[in-house]
């Protein structure tokens, strides 16, 4: 059975939704189930969401982050394979398929991913030059019983890089993450955010993550000294 | 010739923080990240906000040698870059958290979470647009 759930984490993201979901349904392999959890927003995400007239399951939570979200709607999902999705990027229509093809050719494989390219809001149809290996929630698919062996999704206090905590713990936990060559996932920039500055965010998380790596790194030394 | 004895983070690319007197410095250019002893994060701090490596050896914490050994192995990673700049004084609870400090001065350097950091696609959206925002605190 290669039935297949998706979990999309929504923060104000009304303007986008539709087209990440319309991503979605255009799979050449049809979900069986499909949950957006609506991480608090303040914009009309559900009223878009209700005039597409999709099979579309909305959860809603207090803001708690991308993280939190994700592990929510992973937990809604019965299906053997879950798939998640940022609310703004998109998929190429055989990103499942291809996937779940590589699942069956590859039992012992837990998680795969796959390469991804950048698109501008205001320019679909111009992709970012550099195909990129995607680490991230936009292009993975795993085996459910993968999210129970690492547990939530835990989003750093105050920041971002919540997926390369979880990645992180499913690599040093010996599952084996695959990554694809093909670009299968397209990630949404938004016009005037080109221009990489500092976003305080994003460094503050990602120095929780590499301290909660040390310090897992310092308690495994411990237990097995 | 004096010897560079102030030093300043060598570029935007290093960030850092302090956990509870804890340092952590992530190279956002390498995905690269470093840990220290308690010692070594005490040094970091002094170093990394303009103290001069003089202010420190004159502690008496730490044995000059091992200071230049430990500076020297910061600018070989790329983490911090001599200035030019007047020191900074040298603040009273460093001072305490250099004394209190029981292991030698160490600085480590750790790649697993490289490839993931390098090519982590955050969404550099607008505030109001959605992530990254925290919940509105204001």
């Amino acid at each position: 059975m290669s039935e297949y759930g998706v979990v999309i984490p929504a923060f104000n993201a009304a303007s986008t939704i539709a087209e990440t979901l319309a991503s979605v349904m255009a799979q050449s392999l049809k979900p069986r189930d499909i949950v957006v959890v609506d991480d608090g927003s303040s914009d009309d995400l559900a009223g878009v969401i209700a005039a597409l007239d999709m099979p579309v399951r909305l959860l809603r939570q207090d803001n708690a982050g991308p993280g939190s979200a994700t592990t929510r709607g992973i937990a809604a999902l019965s299906t053997p394979f879950i798939a998640t999705l940022d609310a703004d990027d998109l998929w190429l229509p055989d990103k499942i398929e291809r996937q779940l093809a590589h699942f069956a050719g590859s039992p012992a494989t837990s998680a795969v991913f796959c390469h991804l390219r950048t698109f501008r809001s205001e320019r679909p149809d111009d992709l970012g030059p550099e195909s990129v290996p995607g680490w991230s929630r936009s292009t993975m698919l795993i085996r459910r019983e993968v999210a129970s062996a690492v547990g939530p999704i835990t989003d750093p206090p105050g920041g971002r890089g919540e997926m390369i905590d979880w990645i992180a713990r499913a690599r040093e936990a010996g599952l084996a993450l695959d990554m694809m060559d093909a670009v299968l996932a397209l990630r949404r920039i938004r016009p005037g955010s080109l221009s990489y500055g500092r976003d305080a965010a994003r460094d503050r998380g990602y120095l929780e993550v590499a301290r909660f790596a040390m310090l897992r790194r310092a308690r495994s030394k411990a237990g097995t000294s | 010739m004096r010897q560079p004895d102030v030093y300043a983070v060598a570029s935007k690319d290093i960030v850092f923080e302090s956990f509870d007197g804890d340092a952590v410095v992530l190279d956002l250019s390498t995905g690269k990240y470093f840990g220290f002893s308690d010692s070594g994060s005490g040094v970091w701090q002094a170093l990394s906000s303009g103290v001069s490596a003089a202010a420190l050896a004159e502690t008496g914490a730490i044995a000059s040698a091992e200071l230049a050994t430990f500076i020297a192995r910061l600018l070989e990673f790329g983490l911090l870059a001599p200035a030019d700049t007047a020191p900074n004084p040298l603040p009273g609870d460093l001072i305490s958290q250099l004394a209190a400090a029981r292991e030698p001065l160490s600085v480590d350097v750790h790649d697993d979470l490289a490839d993931l950091i390098v090519v982590d696609p955050i969404h550099e959206v607008d505030e109001p647009l959605g992530w990254p925002a925290v919940k509105q605190a204001n």
